[in-house]
């Protein structure tokens, strides 16, 4: 067995994002297995509320400064990691404390800190990529209009991503895509496919009901996702101009942080009192309770329409065996379940609106349905990491 | 088939019924002689339902009277309720009086009780400012265009039976639904029922011109006021054909994924022109003040910022100094929003002070006719308007309303008038100076009107109207 130092750029002892969750189920796939894993995230301290034992928070003003942007803090927080002597140290005291066998990289920010530590000759390095974040950060960039400095950021961070491919050992990617792209740069055996997935569902049929009734007694779709502005571009930019095509009484139930930024963005303000009407927005909710509110509704959506690498909510939309109208984006990674029969892929905004009314409306017509899903094997965590546990066992 | 007709606007209004108001009241009355099969509904939005009313009551509700209950002598009550309120000073009694106090009193005494606004013109003052403030008078609050929580309490006696549908039933509400019923609650009878609902839009102006709406987030609300009705009307009223043009438009600008209900414009209707030869004895006040004042040119309408006064304003503003004899410019309007500044230069401006410029409110439709038939000509000079009823209401009366052009003010008044750009400053003066000083030019576009202009009753509206609901209750 094992010793893992797994560095990442966020705590993971409460799991709010999809990032985390799939730092958290690597970890505890990897502790099932009888490794010893240390989790150290390096991370803003602003950004995040509980941590763990081994956890470098880092002041937001620390990375404040002219060419400060929020949409690349993480980038910076890297740079800035590496040039901290505390934070070197800090990770010298790990690595002296543990005779670690692996270290574990998730995200490529830390990778010029790691690259000047001096590593026991057995250590490896794993990258472990959730995207390919220069084409993710520079479609986000470019959004906020061209400059010189962006331009500058997107050529490092592309500088750093590649590094981080080359100078490690082994590279976890997340979708076939990925791993052609991570194959141009490094031989195709150090390449380990590891999609997400999603965990199984944990709720009553009882409390969906509850749900149901609570939201009205009329079917309702689901929308899940992080405080990440992808997430709700991609629900605009495919419900434009606004939610206008739903009745009165249908509504989209907008799960987790997203709907702390889903007002703001431009698209929409055209019908903001119309579509505020329409949406209704939980919050953050513990993971039974989600299944719960799934399990009560008529279809989940997955409206991405931008981001890398495969996207952790379309694994738990498949686990609940609803209906799913989903863009061919929020499919990377799971092309293999675009031809299930509870799944339409439609890239069109007036196609997707028109399928998401018409389901609803079909939905009305008949009796709800709150069946528990039939777990499916290939879309667990422990099935998409068999891969990660077998490369970390075979390679000592 | 029933009809059911939502009276929930026309029972909350106690005061001179403005364009919705009267749509609503002529088409019920009309509706009620026309069809058997007719029953009247107000929304009770203490328990969101809607109930039947019994007849009795919609025969109370409809009546003339109910419009005038507390407001008639009681909107002016702070200045003077023997008259509807009159914004001038050339009032000739308080002229003498001024005049004579002026002569015996020291010049200092007299600028003094100028400043104090305790004199004339403090008076007058008050009056612009507070001719739209209107008190109830058993609670004294500023309530009395609605009921008071009394009246509501005795209306929820009278409509206690809850509507209860039937699919082949229609059910119509063309009121300020957006004040009253919220069109949400107009869906769920559709859901329940299956019913056939048909609704009414008078103009798009809160989305298309929102820096004219008295709230910055109306526009945002009446989006989804037409959005829910575009979910939930089979057919909707639309007042001209502008209006319906706008409506398509703005449904096919929302995309709402749904068959979209049928439009069908129906113009509006005149006035009901009667023979008027006695005022009762408030109107009469007023309208003796207003004979001794000579020729005037009218305007009906809200004063808002809309409506373009403005314009009004500087050209009987330039007049007055460039033509010996000018008529008197009557406004007749309750007082809306925006126009602070507007009134406040009014106030002090010349026009106004040798009274070629007044305002007047709260006026009966008897007073009101007397005035249409007597004017010189009209005006209506707004930046944009749904239909324009006293347009055609004064054209009724063989009058030209010299109009807007870029709006349904063509429509409203058969294209048989100037139509003007309403921000073309030279062409409106031009216009209004050649209807002045040039009789044969008035006369002989009121000849044309005369024989050309077809009066609309609002029994024909209602026939037009009920074909639709006709339609409506076969095709869809």
């Amino acid at each position: 067995m094992s010793n893992i130092l797994q560095i990442t750029p966020y705590p993971i002892k409460k799991c709010i994002h999809g990032g985390q969750l799939r730092c958290k189920y690597i970890h505890d796939a990897l502790v099932s297995a009888g490794n010893m894993v240390v989790t150290s995230a390096i991370y803003i301290a602003e950004h995040y509320s509980k941590h763990g034992k081994y956890d470098y928070p880092v002041q937001q003003s620390q990375l404040d400064g002219e060419e400060y942007i929020e949409e690349i803090s993480d980038y910076l927080l890297g740079q800035y990691a590496a040039k901290n002597g505390k934070i070197k140290e800090h990770i010298n005291y790990l690595l002296n404390k543990y005779p670690f066998d692996y270290v574990f990289l998730e995200h490529p920010w830390c990778y010029s800190l790691i690259d000047q530590l001096e590593l026991p000759a057995r250590c490896k390095i794993i990258y472990s990529s959730h995207n390919i974040e220069w084409k993710l950060k520079k479609g986000i960039l470019e959004k906020y209009g061209e400059s010189d400095l962006a331009a500058r950021f997107i050529v490092e961070i592309k500088d750093l991503e590649q590094k981080a491919i080359v100078g490690s050992d082994f590279c976890i990617v997340c979708t076939r895509s990925d791993a052609d792209e991570f194959g141009l740069l490094k031989s195709k055996d150090k390449v380990i496919l590891a999609p997400n997935a999603g965990a199984p569902f944990q709720c009553s049929e009882k409390r969906a009901v509850d749900w149901y009734w609570h939201f009205g007694k009329k079917p309702y779709a689901v929308f899940v996702g992080s405080a990440h502005v992808p997430n709700v571009s991609g629900f605009w930019n495919m419900m434009n101009p606004g939610l206008t095509f739903l009745a009165p009484d249908q509504k989209i139930v907008v799960l987790g942080g997203v709907g702390q930024l889903l007002f703001s963005y431009p698209l929409a303000k055209e019908f903001e009192q119309l579509n505020r009407d329409r949406v209704i927005l939980t919050g953050y909710v513990e993971k039974s309770e989600l299944d719960a509110i799934i399990l009560g509704s008529a279809v989940v959506i997955l409206p991405i329409t931008e981001g890398q690498g495969s996207n952790l909510k379309t694994a738990e939309a498949l686990l609940s065996g609803k209906k799913i109208i989903a863009t061919t984006t929020a499919f990377r990674g799971y092309e293999f379940a675009k031809s299930y029969p509870n799944v339409k892929i439609i890239d069109d905004s007036d196609k997707f609106r028109s399928e998401l009314k018409e389901t609803l409306d079909e939905a009305a017509a008949s009796e709800p349905v709150f069946h528990p899903p039939e777990p499916l094997e290939n879309l667990t965590w422990d099935g998409c990491l068999k891969g990660v546990v077998k490369l970390v066992g075979m390679s000592v | 088939m029933t009809v059911y007709m939502n009276l929930s606007t026309a029972i909350a209004w106690r005061r001179h019924p403005v364009g919705v108001l009267r749509v609503e009241r002529e088409l019920a009355r009309e509706l009620k002689k026309l069809r058997t099969d007719i029953q009247y509904v107000r929304f009770d939005s203490k328990s969101n339902r809607f109930n039947i009313l019994d007849e009795s009551y919609v025969n109370e509700v409809l009546d003339d009277r109910w419009c005038y209950k507390h407001t008639r002598g009681s909107t002016n009550n702070d200045f003077d309720s023997d008259s509807a309120s009159i914004c001038s000073p050339q009032l000739p009694a308080s002229s003498k009086f001024k005049a004579g106090i002026k002569k015996i009193m020291p010049a200092k005494v007299w600028i003094w009780l100028r400043k104090t606004k305790c004199w004339y013109y403090g008076w007058e003052y008050k009056k612009i400012y507070t001719h739209d403030t209107i008190k109830d008078p058993q609670t004294n609050s500023n309530l009395a265009r609605h009921n008071s929580q009394h009246e509501l309490n005795l209306i929820e006696t009278r409509d206690v039976r809850e509507l209860s549908l039937e699919k082949k039933d229609v059910f119509v509400s063309v009121g300020a639904d957006w004040d009253h019923t919220p069109i949400q609650y107009i869906f769920d009878l559709k859901s329940r029922y299956g019913c056939k609902v048909v609704l009414s839009c008078y103009d798009l102006i809160p989305i298309l011109f929102p820096e004219h709406t008295v709230r910055i987030e109306l526009a945002d609300f009446f989006k989804k006021h037409f959005v829910d009705m575009g979910h939930t009307a089979d057919a909707i009223f639309a007042i001209s054909d502008k209006t319906k043009d706008d409506l398509s438009h703005f449904y096919s600008k929302s995309r709402i994924c749904r068959p979209l209900p049928i439009i069908e414009s129906i113009p509006l209707a005149g006035m009901n022109k009667k023979q008027i030869d006695v005022l009762d004895s408030f109107d009469n006040k007023t309208w003796n003040e207003l004979r001794r004042s000579g020729q005037f040119v009218l305007y009906v309408s809200t004063i808002e910022s809309r409506k373009n006064h403005k314009i009004l304003f500087d050209v009987w503003s330039e007049l007055t100094n460039e033509l010996e004899e000018i008529p008197t410019l009557i406004f007749v309007g309750m007082q809306g929003w925006g126009v602070n500044d507007l009134l406040d230069q009014i106030k002090r401006s010349n026009a106004f002070k040798l009274g070629k410029l007044r305002i007047l409110t709260d006026i009966s439709d008897d007073l009101l006719g007397k005035m249409y038939e007597t004017c010189l000509f009209g005006v209506f000079p707004s930046l944009y308007e749904g239909w324009g009823l006293a347009a055609t209401e004064l054209m009724s009366y063989n009058k030209i309303c010299v109009c807007s052009n870029n709006s349904a003010l063509g429509q409203a008044t058969q294209h048989l008038v100037p139509l003007i750009h309403p921000l073309d400053y030279i062409s409106w003066k031009k216009e209004i100076k050649k209807l002045i000083t040039d009789k044969e030019y008035r006369l002989l576009i009121e000849n044309k009107i005369r024989k050309e202009f077809k009066v609309r009753s609002w029994s024909e509206f209602s026939d037009d109207f009920n074909r639709l609901l006709e339609g409506v209750a076969v095709n869809v």
